[in-house]
């Protein structure tokens, strides 16, 4: 059961005078199981394409299948909670979703709306709590008492205690510092290996590098470039022609001018290989 | 939507455009007086031809203006139609109960429509053509007398100013937060009375968090950069008279006197 | 020749009302004019704490034995206009710092509230806007700006009022590596041609490559301070700290425990990469 977007177009406030076209025919086809990052620069239509994935936004025209549902222009707002059930979406800066009394109320008002008993939604939102790197001690706390890292995991446990086949992230570790933002990474990683779908929104080129297996470009609200990322970030003046940036890993590799790589390394892990093969040559 | 809140203003150039908010705003205000001298065929003919050629000066389309009346259309046929029956007096046409439809009553019900009409479309003028600061601007400029009475005038326009400043903000942040709880399973549309006023609790308290964040944080940058209330404050944005509001004024005195000419004594 | 400090900060210590701990705890440093100091650490380590007490905007309480000196003036109640005169903050979140309805009366605000003519500022603020880019904007509302936009704007306002030191409050956390850049570039520009000194606090480590000095702070004590490389050879506190080191830090590490010997002289990447390149042509 894939992804596939065909032939998707978005227009904003459509005639009126503000009207602006947020996604322009995108079509694409996605893998179960698999994390797939979307780059592009702030307005290339990477939130709007995100918000398509769970039908906060339905096309214009075109058709989405999608977990089972299928989503087309006429699609209404009722009858989505089968598919937002499956298919849930963290914004930037998710905190600001909190509004329970608890920390474990809100965890578990994801799946008490998608029809845990009360009894069941405690216990996975107690799981998540653990599994998301917090205290049990805090469970009974207002998350308004918490720090702005612990807020941003209470969020994220509040949306992965249903589990959703497919999780779709909107820039998810901004604001973090990095021991925050890696663990974040990290669980995330973790949740696809445990058989889900991670789709991940992010302008941080060394993540995609670090976790992803294959890679959307928008520009423009167009899907440019469908590839895994060694392709993508093999074609340096392709980048560089689209203002894209490299990982850090790559782009210091392509300093290191009278060194061979067979494969441009991609990460930090990469890097060092690669160094290390070219010297004991 | 948040068109609405915040004002219709709508970007454009024509000599409306450029006269000044504190003008444009008394003029409209003792409009809605001034509609009262009217009280006859010609001097309603006159007020529909002044109103019309203030709106066609604006030099934008038919169509704002038509959206400016739509939302309302409803209350001034209705006005227009208790006119229409009640009123008393004159060549009755049809009678039924309590309810007639009379020569006064014809009349009467036109009038009350093209009064009504004419309020709202010179208000559009105004509303389409301003910015909203400009008129909370002119607002200021207006309530200048109460600080006389010690009313922190200054203050209250700064509230103001920084107030619609953040509709925008708020906005953006209501409908980020809307989508987030609909992604968890939040449902904002269906269910009755009871479901939908409980369905607003995640939406309000992240919106009562947020913007009470919202102005801490502008607290301590306007601290920062300087702010202490009032003392020895001086202002960058100033309103300036200029010829074309001379222009406004000349228009509503020769209005105001073919009004005072023209109406039955 | 001495040392020209122009922020001395001796035995600073603060507690939030209801708190247990100090989130300042016996703070003692100095900021030399015209440098650029970077404060990392993670969330809560007191970064944001210390310059809130900088510039007044929290009060440490008067004390014989602490005191915070900006620019020769030793901050109390009296004279906390006079150092806010003197600092402009630049805070993390682009939208709530922007006071103005636009551009321009954002940038005029702090002249505002000084008191400067109305002359005066007709002068100034285009000046500021035009120094940060942002002309073509002036008479823009906030809504149609991106956050890079926006925190060069509230940069704008600052060089307005012509103060001596500039300090960012995790000012490019929430914006795009574009956005990111933009505004690092302006606050560099700006430090040369005003002479200004910079605070920086920040989470991304590769932009402390811009400090002349680095603090590291945890709870709310100062663990290390130096020139970034010699802050950056201490891996192992910065990892117990829960800190990154920068990108060619780590490269030179894992090259290091995977047998290939670098110097420890080498701490840039223009260093290390030219240091790869020899050894690789020399075997």
């Amino acid at each position: 059961m894939s992804i596939k977007f065909q032939k998707v177009s978005y227009v904003y406030s459509q005639g009126s005078p503000l009207e602006k076209k947020g996604l322009d025919n995108v079509s694409f086809e996605l893998k179960d199981n698999s994390f797939t990052a979307i780059i592009g620069h702030t307005g290339s239509g990477k939130s709007t394409l995100m918000q398509h994935f769970n039908a906060l936004l339905k096309p214009t025209s075109g058709q989405i299948k999608i977990a089972g549902s299928l989503i087309t222009p006429e699609t209404t707002d009722k009858h989505l909670k089968k598919l937002r059930r499956h298919v849930s979406l963290v914004f930037q800066f998710p905190e600001t979703q909190l509004f329970e009394n608890t920390v474990l109320d809100d965890i578990a008002f994801g799946p008490k709306n998608f029809g845990y008993d009360s009894e069941k939604a405690k216990a996975s939102a107690q799981m998540w709590l653990d599994r998301v790197g917090l205290p049990k001690d805090i469970a009974n706390r207002s998350p308004f008492e918490l720090s702005g890292g612990q807020m941003r995991r209470v969020a994220i446990a509040g949306v992965l205690a249903y589990e959703p086949e497919i999780l779709c992230l909107d820039e998810p570790g901004v604001g973090l510092d990095p021991r925050a933002r890696a663990k974040m990474m990290q669980l995330f990683f973790e949740y696809q290996k445990a058989g889900h779908t991670i789709i991940l929104v992010t302008h941080n080129m060394d993540d995609v590098a670090e976790y992803a297996d294959d890679v959307l470009v928008m520009e423009k609200g167009r899907l440019i470039k469908h590839d895994v990322p060694q392709k993508i970030f093999n074609d340096r003046s392709w980048l560089k022609k689209h203002y894209l940036d490299e990982p850090r890993a790559s782009l210091f590799a392509s300093q290191l001018t009278n060194y061979t790589f067979t494969d441009l390394p991609l990460t930090k892990k990469e890097l060092i290989a690669g160094i290390k093969y070219n010297l004991r040559k | 939507m948040n068109k609405i809140l915040i004002g219709r203003y709508i970007a454009g150039d024509s000599i409306v455009y450029k006269m000044d908010p504190r003008g444009k705003l008394v003029a409209t205000i003792l409009f809605i007086f001034v509609i009262f001298l009217a009280n006859n065929p010609a001097t309603y003919a006159i007020l529909t031809i002044f109103s019309l050629v203030a709106v066609a000066a604006t030099k934008l389309k038919g169509k704002v203006f038509w959206d400016g009346v739509k939302p309302i259309i409803w209350l001034i046929l209705f006005t227009s139609l208790l006119q229409l029956f009640f009123t008393v007096g004159g060549k009755v046409y049809w009678q039924w109960m309590m309810l007639a439809v009379s020569s006064y009553g014809i009349i009467n019900a036109i009038y009350i429509f093209i009064r009504f009409t004419l309020i709202v479309l010179i208000s559009t003028v105004m509303t389409v053509t301003t910015m909203p600061l400009e008129i909370a601007d002119a607002i200021e400029w207006l309530l200048t007398p109460l600080k006389l009475f010690k009313v922190p005038v200054d203050k209250i326009a700064l509230v103001m100013s920084i107030a619609l400043r953040f509709v925008p903000t708020l906005f953006d942040q209501t409908f980020k937060i809307m989508n987030a709880q609909r992604a968890r399973g939040a449902d904002f549309n269906n269910g009755g009375l009871i479901t939908r006023a409980k369905a607003i609790t995640p939406l309000l308290v992240p919106l009562f968090i947020s913007s009470l964040e919202t102005a801490i944080d502008l607290a301590t940058a306007m601290e920062s950069r300087g702010y202490r209330g009032d003392q020895g404050r001086t202002r960058y944005r100033i309103l300036q008279w200029s010829l074309y509001d001379l222009i406004n004024l000349v228009y509503f005195i020769i209005l105001v006197i073919l009004l005072l000419i023209f109406r039955t004594h | 020749m001495t040392i020209d400090n122009i922020i001395k900060i001796r035995n600073v210590s603060f507690t939030y009302p209801d708190a247990k701990e100090p989130a300042i705890n016996n703070v003692t440093f100095d900021i030399e004019r015209g440098s650029w100091t970077s404060i990392i650490g993670h969330n809560g380590s007191g970064k944001s704490t210390i310059i809130r007490l900088i510039n007044g905007l929290l009060d440490a309480g008067e004390n014989a034995n602490s005191k915070i000196e900006v620019d020769g003036i030793r901050l109390t109640q009296k004279t906390v206009w006079d150092i806010r005169d003197r600092v402009g903050v630049v805070f993390q979140n682009p939208d709530n710092q922007f006071v103005g309805a636009t551009v321009a009366d954002d940038v005029a605000f702090g002249l505002e509230n000084r008191g400067v003519s109305r002359l005066e500022m007709m002068k100034i603020v285009p000046k500021a806007i035009a120094a940060v880019g942002m002309s073509e904007y002036a008479d823009s509302e906030p809504g149609s700006l991106s956050g890079g936009q926006k925190q060069r704007v509230a940069i704008a306002g600052i060089i307005a009022i012509k103060p001596k030191i500039i300090i960012l409050d995790e000012a490019t956390s929430m914006l795009d590596p574009d956005g990111r850049s933009q505004v690092l570039q302006i606050v560099q520009q700006m430090k040369d041609k005003y002479g200004l000194t910079v605070i920086a606090i920040t989470h991304d480590i590769d932009e402390t490559a811009l400090a002349d000095q680095v603090l590291v702070m945890n709870d709310g004590q100062i663990v290390t301070q130096g020139k970034p490389e010699s802050v950056f050879k201490k891996t192992k506190l910065l990892n117990e700290l829960g800190l990154t080191v920068p990108f060619v830090q780590q490269v030179k590490k894992d090259l290091q425990s995977n047998a290939i010997n670098i110097p420890d002289t080498i701490n840039s990447e223009k260093e290390l990469i030219n240091y790869l390149c020899q050894l690789n042509s020399k075997k």
